[in-house]
């Protein structure tokens, strides 16, 4: 099967995945926590948001261990202020950067990307593919398994 | 945590003036069908199947996510181009699927708005979210990469976004 080519991985360590669960949809929400993230200077890596039950939402982001280890008590007083129902913390994570020259004119490649890694059994912690780009939050334990496994779907820039 | 220390980070963030944004390009997606489930770990396979069939038939997904929604169960959501729905509505009738599926989600006309640039910055994700609470627009679903910023709402929704968003950013 056609391999796709993509550029160099950019893989990224010693990260954090917080995962917000049933955020109310409220703008007081989101205004006072990605202020708050502002005003500390801090960067998201990657950020996913989507709708669940009752009108809430779940809000994902990652953020550098140590930038956490700074804000987590700040945090921990903030979402159940605003209404947050909970809290997830992961960690350490890494984010994995696939980057390919043709993905926005080339169908099927999120299709097979997802197919190849769970059927290798990889859990993937997110997942976020737009037009350019695939962002893939794994656990440290498992980047040597995701890149050979990308070897599969991709061509790496050192083969080609 | 005392009430006095949330009290005063709250204070802090009120305080502050919002800084200018710049925003370089926008970018409107052709119209998409928007599709989300919620999925078990053990029945995993099933979304196997379902994106493995996506890629052999070549259907362009756009925009994809999954992420963990507890209780072993993980939440996905894709778009795809309009002329696609109707195959990957085929695929979701398939026993393969629906029979490990819940929360099935299906809205036939949407858009995915890309945001330039992202670059990490939270008061980029307040003012994007802000402006659409404040319209009273549903948001189907938002993620980032490095320099982008991309949300999926209706295509009717489309026009009140680009208004919102140009009130709230420096275009360059």
């Amino acid at each position: 099967m056609e391999r796709f080519e993509i550029f160099p991985l950019k893989i990224t360590t010693s990260q954090a995945l917080l995962t917000f669960i049933n955020c109310p949809t409220s703008d007081h929400v989101s205004r006072t926590l990605f202020n708050y993230l502002q005003q500390c200077r801090i960067s998201i890596a990657l950020l996913v948001e989507s709708p669940v039950h009752n009108e809430a939402r779940n809000l994902v982001l990652v953020l550098g261990e140590q930038t956490l280890s700074r804000i987590q008590s700040d945090l921990e007083a903030l979402w159940p202020a605003i209404g947050i129902e909970a809290l997830v913390i992961e960690k350490p994570v890494a984010v994995i950067r696939i980057l390919g020259p043709h993905f926005d004119i080339r169908p099927g490649i999120a299709g097979r990307l997802y197919a190849r890694l769970a059927q290798a059994g990889i859990k993937v912690l997110i997942n976020s593919i737009t037009v350019t780009t695939a962002l893939l939050v794994v656990h440290e334990r498992e980047i040597e398994r995701v890149q050979k496994e990308l070897t599969a779907v991709f061509s790496p820039p050192k083969s080609r | 945590m005392t009430d006095s220390r949330m009290l005063e980070i709250i204070r802090r963030l009120s305080d502050a003036t919002p800084p200018p944004i710049r925003l370089s390009r926008l970018i409107q997606s052709p119209i998409q069908g928007h599709f989300s489930f919620v999925i078990s770990d053990e029945h995993r396979e099933a979304a196997v199947w379902l994106f493995e069939a996506l890629g052999k038939a070549s259907v362009n997904l756009r925009y994809l996510n999954e992420h963990s929604e507890g209780e072993n169960k993980v939440r996905f959501q894709f778009c795809c181009d309009a002329e696609a729905q109707e195959q990957v509505l085929q695929l979701f009738q398939s026993e393969k699927v629906s029979n490990f599926i819940a929360d099935f989600r299906y809205v036939e006309a949407t858009v995915i708005m890309s945001l330039y640039p992202f670059n990490g910055q939270p008061q980029f994700a307040a003012r994007v979210f802000g402006i659409l609470r404040q319209r009273g627009i549903e948001l189907l679903g938002a993620s980032t990469a490095t320099a982008v910023f991309s949300c999926v709402v209706s295509s009717r929704d489309a026009d009140s976004v680009l208004t919102g968003l140009k009130g709230v950013f420096v275009w360059q």
